[in-house]
């Protein structure tokens, strides 16, 4: 009794929290569930009748549905992978003793500030395949003919891929300078009195020591990837044709402009299973690492 | 301890479903299994009687823009206020509107567009307005896209018209000089043009199919007004309707380069940039466009024509614009007719018309227009325009895998027969 008087005032902080997600997350998630096997028309919970597994089984069969599934996978394992190789070096030259790094730091951190909507935009004129681009313009100087940025199938995803990694570098950077502060500088001296140069100090120190923060850090990544709708939308509208269409605007088209509420409810819930699913995996060989 | 707060926790979770969906009592749904044209059962529209209180209207243009149209309105209805709640067009629009009448807070009186129009025939959404008066004065192929069987359930009272916008200037320089009355001049007049280096024609991604779309109008539909018709009740498919018009397209304007993969990646504003700088000779477009030229280069020399078929005939692209409609459950459906009564008057329609600068389908108005679109005030007035999406079922749907396919098409990516292919089986999914 003792102690849940002790607790109680804990719970009454947490319970606003708890009321705000499960009305907002939980309830819609089960929701969402039951009206999947239903022929819900999306104007009217009345009349509803049970369809079983027909929303379900089409799914695999809907073209722009598979390249959706494809186009998210690429992004999904290009992104955080660009984005810690770049993060890594960054965080460590923000981390050394240059004079200019708190205006460095900010620097790199800005382009994680702006909404994915005005990048998009802006990102758009700056990859505008017309040759007044910007960036054509100053490939231009150098002799080099515009490239489609966002006109060529190929191109258009890597165009987008360019923009979300650069957008979050900075901000991922900061977690694992975060991290690198709190590796303790004793290590690093017995590694240099054992004739470690910087490399080796890298590879057995400075890695290992990042393990937390890039579990943190790739999760993140990982689950921001696989969601993914405003940056791709922003920048081409999901095109050329599906060349950039991610899995959430296929949900969000199939259910605002289809009206096929019951395939997009059915392909919302394989999809929160698979982020699951790969997030808990990921967390699970990530943290066995982190113990090693 | 964690009994306890695994307690709490449960207790707070089958609490907070009380506050899930919450909304009125449940909308007696008047669904029926039909398609759109097969409309449930709705109320006459009665006659306005006594009206006072708030009018809610679910709006797509803001309240800066129709203020006007506010001010006159409660002027004329002492007691009743006009509420105008914003949301902008397109997508965002039929979202709100969706989740209104999901939760059974309709506004007395909202926009049925394209996008909407067999949903709210379908569930009964909107009134029959065919009895008020000023409908009698609309065309009848604006009262058929936003009726059904007889009845009516949208007010359209303006229209927009569109077709090639072209640079003047640009024409003379590369020595085209007339406005290519058939679809031969047309390509002809893009060689010149190409062979000037210039860019012939230009498009924003969302709409390299526009040009297709006016050629099919221009070729099919002035042959057989009820294609499309035929298209909804499966009589013939897209693949047969519009191979000829796809192929001409692809083999005159596509592969000679006239319209380049580099529309791929250009939004709306930089194609209207292209255009208004010089350096595109040709934009399809509507009045939307013109104050963005003006504002780009007031000094441009351009003008429109509709987009010609082969034999001469041209239809222009266009469409009644959005239709007002009264919600059947709205709280205060009196004060939405007597809105409706004041917009059917002189000054009502002229505040309206400033509002969308389109061209009125009804009479009693005096209104400038842009020259390039004046031109065309008597032909949008009798009705003779065309814009597929009005009549498809499952418009929004079809309209965007055709821009889909198109893209493809000019990505090199597909082929016509494919695209098409890609339609049908889009609309085959849809109906099912």
């Amino acid at each position: 009794m003792k102690k849940l008087k002790r607790e109680l005032p804990y719970l009454a902080f947490m319970i606003p929290a708890f009321v705000v997600y499960t009305v907002l997350t939980v309830f819609p998630l089960v929701r969402t569930l039951f009206l999947s096997f239903t022929d819900w028309s999306g104007y009217t919970m009345e009349n509803l009748n049970f369809v079983g597994f027909e929303n379900y089984a089409g799914v695999f069969q809907d073209k722009a549905l598979v390249i959706a599934i494809k186009n998210t996978l690429i992004y999904a394992i290009s992104n955080p992978a660009l984005v810690t190789l770049l993060a890594i070096p960054l965080a460590l030259a923000l981390n050394s003793n240059m004079k200019t790094r708190n205006f460095q730091r900010a620097a790199f951190f800005f382009p994680s500030v702006p909404s994915a909507l005005i990048l998009g935009f802006l990102w758009s004129y700056i990859m505008s395949p017309m040759d007044f681009g910007v960036l054509n313009k100053f490939l231009g100087t150098f002799g080099i003919s515009p490239v489609l940025w966002l006109a060529d199938q190929r191109m258009a995803m890597v165009s987008v891929i360019i923009v979300s990694v650069w957008s979050a570098v900075g901000w991922h950077a900061c977690i694992y300078i975060a991290q690198l502060q709190s590796i303790p500088v004793d290590y690093y001296e017995a590694a240099r009195i054992d004739g470690a140069n910087g490399l080796q100090q890298f590879r057995f120190i400075t890695l290992p020591m990042l393990a937390p923060a890039m579990t943190i850090s790739v999760m993140l990544l990982l689950v921001n990837a696989m969601k993914v709708f405003d940056l791709p939308f922003a920048l081409t509208s999901g095109g050329p044709g599906y060349a950039t269409t991610m899995l959430s605007q296929v949900i969000i088209q199939k259910s605002f402009v289809e009206k096929q509420y019951g395939r997009a409810t059915a392909v919302s819930i394989l999809f929160f299973l698979c982020v699951a699913v790969i997030s808990l995996l990921q967390l699970y060989f990530m943290k066995k690492r982190e113990e090693k | 301890m964690k009994k306890v707060l695994s307690i709490v926790l449960a207790t707070t979770l089958a609490a907070s479903a009380a506050l899930t969906g919450c909304s009125s009592a449940p909308a007696q749904s008047q669904a029926s299994s039909g398609a759109a044209s097969e409309p449930a059962s709705s109320v006459a529209s009665q006659p306005a009687t006594g009206a006072t209180g708030t009018v809610t209207l679910l709006s797509w243009y803001n309240q800066e823009k129709m203020k006007d149209v506010k001010s006159g309105f409660e002027a004329a209805n002492p007691g009743v206020e006009l509420d105008i709640q914003y949301v902008p067009p397109t997508n965002q629009y039929v979202e709100k509107f969706m989740v209104l009448m999901a939760s059974n807070e309709p506004t007395d009186l909202f926009y049925m567009c394209a996008e909407n129009k067999a949903d709210i025939i379908t569930n009964g959404f909107a009134e029959d307005l065919a009895s008020l008066p000023i409908v009698a004065e609309i065309n009848d192929m604006t009262k058929k896209i936003y009726g059904s069987e007889g009845k009516v359930f949208g007010l359209s009272l303006d229209a927009w018209v569109g077709g090639l916008f072209y640079n003047k200037t640009l024409f003379e320089n590369a020595g085209v000089t007339a406005v290519p009355k058939t679809q031969e001049e047309l390509f002809a007049a893009m060689k010149k043009l190409k062979d000037a280096g210039v860019e012939p024609l230009t498009a924003q991604k969302e709409d390299v199919d526009r040009l297709m779309f006016g050629m099919f109008a221009s070729n099919e539909v002035t042959k057989n007004a009820n294609i499309e018709y035929e298209i909804n009740e499966g009589k013939t498919t897209f693949a047969a309707a519009y191979k000829a018009t796809m192929d001409d397209w692809y083999n005159n304007v596509v592969t000679p380069g006239y319209l380049s993969q580099t529309a791929l990646g250009l939004s709306g504003e930089q194609a209207e940039e292209m255009f208004a700088t010089e350096k595109a000779a040709m934009i399809v477009g509507g009045p939307w466009n013109i104050a963005n030229f003006q504002a780009k280069n007031p000094d441009l020399k351009y003008d429109m024509f509709a987009i010609p078929g082969k034999d001469g005939k041209a239809m222009l692209q266009g469409a009644p614009n959005v239709a007002f409609s009264v919600a059947t459950k709205g709280k205060n459906k009196d004060g939405a007719y007597k809105f409706l009564d004041y917009l059917s008057t002189p000054e009502g329609l002229k505040a309206y018309q400033a509002v969308t600068g389109q061209i009125m389908l009804v009479d009693g108005v005096d209104y400038q227009l842009d020259p390039a679109i004046d031109q065309f005030k008597s032909e949008a007035v009798a009705g003779n325009f065309y814009w597929q999406p009005m009549i498809w079922d499952n418009s929004a749907a079809i309209l965007q895998e055709f821009n889909i396919t198109t893209q493809n098409i000019l990505a090199g990516v597909s082929n016509v027969d494919e695209a098409l292919a890609s339609v049908d089986t889009k609309m085959a999914d849809l109906k099912k």
